[in-house]
């Protein structure tokens, strides 16, 4: 059984970048447990591999997926939508993890079934406490569904 | 055929006259009868004066005739000159009677010679041109024609007995005559005066007959003048109340259709009397209305097109507004939060190789972004004061006034700020928009008060040009009069940043907030005297 691990998808590479800090920081999940993808496209080739196997998830799913709203190519809404729409990845924990408090998107995030939606501080200490307290809770406080999702 | 054709376009003539007209002409019809029958019956009269004029006349040239045999008859017998001058006296009436009938039967008789004729025969002076016009207008007429002839017999009769009556006195004065020759004129003088006799009573007779026809005549006349009148008359007066009728209620049966507006509804154009103007009037008014209908569909349909353009690019503004919002919203936090974030991680990782002024440095940096994170989170929050829609609700004013209080004392305890809010204070509007405004308000009262030991604000409701007023008064720094306009503009700041943080926004938001509720907002203050803002929702 592999470790597991945390889908993070992510355009800016100074979140990115921020976000590891923290995690490595606050020793939660670790630097070779985030998988990042720099946008929807990317998150769902690593997601849905192409070629692979229909029915079963050709690779181990993340524990959580920590979803950008706005980005190129494939936006996070899109992203939810088809996570949602696959049998493989409808059970997966997603949060929206974003710049925008527009509640529209708020709305719409939680209407696709995002599990949770996250503004992102300007502040860098909120930020900090923010991205800490995200990782603690999904990484260790929240309960995973057992064993693989059946299709 | 064409009496038919000429008996229409009379009937159509007679339509198109203008009703007083129309009335008129049956008046006129009427009038007509009357003076026909006037006319008819003095044409009697005058026919019947004249039949007895003339049986008058018969009467006193017989009474002559048979006095003239009888003076002649008693001078053959008495052979005195009295009797033959009484003779002589009788039997002019016959001849003053004969010159008048030659006279007349002249083509241009002499009126005087006739007049004197008649004269001499005796008749009354007021029937002489009776007589004569008489005998001028019926001598066609067969019966005067025949009572003409036995005149003329007559007169030849007379013309016979007059040589019997000369040739006695020739006879008698010379008295060469015998006994035998005098009996035998008198015997032919009998036999010519029983022929007159006859001829006397055959020209009454005539003249009888000729008045019992002249009778008929005027009866059948008058009759027939009288049914004609009075049939063209009746026929006119139906035939020109009918149209009318008709013509009438056809005007009020459209004027009803058009009044129901039914405006494509034209009323028949019968005639080009009153009713007919009147109806051709209607129609075009008809035509008119019909018309400003369109236009004013025309207009209506224009303005609704105008609208739909306007608010479709009103809607294509606000989208790009919304879209800039948004856009600002994503795209000016990332940089902000990568500012902070490297600024934090610099701090953090190499803090201790950095001396005081590189740590003020940073300091200064994340203090920068921090307000650019303000700015934003302001424009932001005024985008959204004018973008989003007005939900009508009860608000309670005074709760949320004293909820803002205590949040803004648990933030900054140490203050000692006085906050009097008066109870019950309520309006209608969007509360969430309304709780912004209050927050602007209020915050900006917490703010200027900040530079004194002790403040007091207050929320309360006050009466201004007959309208309920609410306001927030502080007793802070206050501002410059003189720049009152210049408060609700975004960006404008009265103060400095260094004595007062803030981004120049939360006035314009506030103005926003109050200007989509109808309302306006102002302030009144002085430097160091403390602001007031009033606002009417």
């Amino acid at each position: 059984m592999e470790a597991p691990f945390v889908l993070l998808v992510e355009d800016n590479a100074d979140d990115v970048m921020l976000m590891l800090r923290i995690f490595a920081r606050t020793g939660l999940p670790g630097d070779d447990r985030v998988v990042v993808t720099r946008d929807g496209v990317e998150a769902l080739d690593f997601l849905f591999p192409a070629g692979a196997d229909h029915g079963r998830a050709a690779r181990p799913l993340p524990r959580v997926i920590f979803l950008d709203l706005k980005m190129p190519r494939l936006d996070g809404l899109e992203v939810l939508r088809r996570v949602r729409a696959d049998p493989r990845t409808r059970l997966v924990p997603v949060v929206m993890l974003t710049s925008s408090d527009e509640e529209r998107d708020v709305t719409q995030s939680y209407q696709l079934g995002a599990n949770s939606y996250i503004r992102k501080p300007e502040d860098s200490t909120q930020f900090s406490e923010t991205v800490g307290a995200l990782g603690r809770y999904w990484f260790h406080l929240n309960q995973v569904v057992p064993g693989p999702i059946q299709a | 055929m064409s009496t038919t054709s000429t008996g229409l376009a009379l009937r159509r003539r007679l339509l198109s006259l203008s009703i007083p007209v129309k009335v008129n002409l049956v008046v006129a019809i009427f009038v007509l009868i009357i003076a026909a029958l006037i006319l008819i019956g003095y044409w009697g009269m005058e026919v019947f004066s004249g039949a007895r004029a003339y049986v008058g006349g018969e009467g006193l040239w017989s009474k002559s005739q048979k006095q003239a045999v009888y003076y002649l008859t008693k001078y053959a017998h008495s052979r005195q000159d009295a009797d033959y001058r009484s003779y002589l006296r009788a039997i002019a009436v016959p001849l003053g009677d004969k010159k008048a009938r030659l006279e007349l039967e002249k083509p241009e008789p002499d009126y005087a010679v006739v007049y004197q004729g008649f004269t001499e025969g005796r008749n009354h002076p007021e029937d002489l041109w009776i007589m004569a016009r008489f005998f001028r207008w019926l001598r066609a007429v067969p019966y005067v024609g025949r009572a003409v002839v036995i005149w003329t017999r007559a007169d030849e009769l007379i013309a016979a007995m007059i040589e019997r009556g000369e040739e006695l006195r020739r006879g008698i004065s010379t008295g060469q005559i015998s006994p035998q020759r005098i009996d035998a004129i008198l015997a032919d003088i009998e036999t010519l005066d029983e022929r007159l006799t006859v001829l006397e009573d055959d020209f009454s007779y005539t003249l009888g007959a000729a008045a019992r026809w002249a009778k008929r005549f005027l009866a059948s006349a008058m009759l027939v003048a009288a049914v004609i009148f009075v049939a063209v008359g009746a026929w006119m007066g139906l035939m020109i109340s009918k149209h009318l009728r008709k013509e009438l209620s056809a005007l009020s049966d459209g004027a009803v259709r058009v009044s129901q507006g039914d405006l494509e509804h034209r009323i028949p154009v019968v005639s080009d009397d009153e009713v007919g103007n009147l109806t051709v009037t209607f129609n075009q008014m008809t035509e008119d209305l019909a018309a400003s209908r369109a236009q004013i569909r025309r207009l209506n349909t224009e303005l609704e097109q105008r609208v739909i353009e306007r608010t479709a690019q009103l809607e294509a503004a606000n989208k790009e507004l919304e879209a800039f919002s948004y856009s600002v919203s994503h795209d000016l936090r990332a940089p902000l939060r990568g500012i902070d974030g490297f600024s934090q991680a610099l701090l953090d990782d190499y803090g201790d190789k950095l001396d005081e002024t590189g740590h003020h440095y940073l300091a200064r940096l994340r203090a920068g972004s921090r307000h650019m994170a303000h700015i934003i989170e302001d424009l932001l929050n005024l985008s959204r004061v004018t973008r989003s829609e007005v939900h009508q609700a009860h608000v309670d004013l005074s709760a949320q006034a004293r909820t803002i209080a205590a949040e803004l004392q648990r933030t900054h305890p140490q203050r000692r700020v006085t906050f009097t809010i008066e109870d019950g204070l309520s309006t209608q509007g969007d509360p969430g928009l309304l709780r912004v405004a209050l927050e602007n308000l209020l915050g900006n009262s917490w703010k200027f008060t900040s530079k004194h030991a002790r403040a007091s604000i207050e929320f309360g409701r006050t009466r201004h040009a007959g309208e309920t007023v609410y306001f927030v008064r502080d007793d802070g720094a206050g501002f410059d009069m003189a720049y009152a306009d210049k408060l609700f503009r975004a960006f404008q700041r009265l103060h400095s940043a260094d004595d007062f943080e803030g981004t120049g926004i939360g006035l314009a938001t506030v103005q926003r907030i109050v200007q989509r509720h109808g309302g306006r907002v102002w302030g009144e203050g002085a430097v160091e005297q403390g602001a007031t803002f009033y606002f009417v929702v």
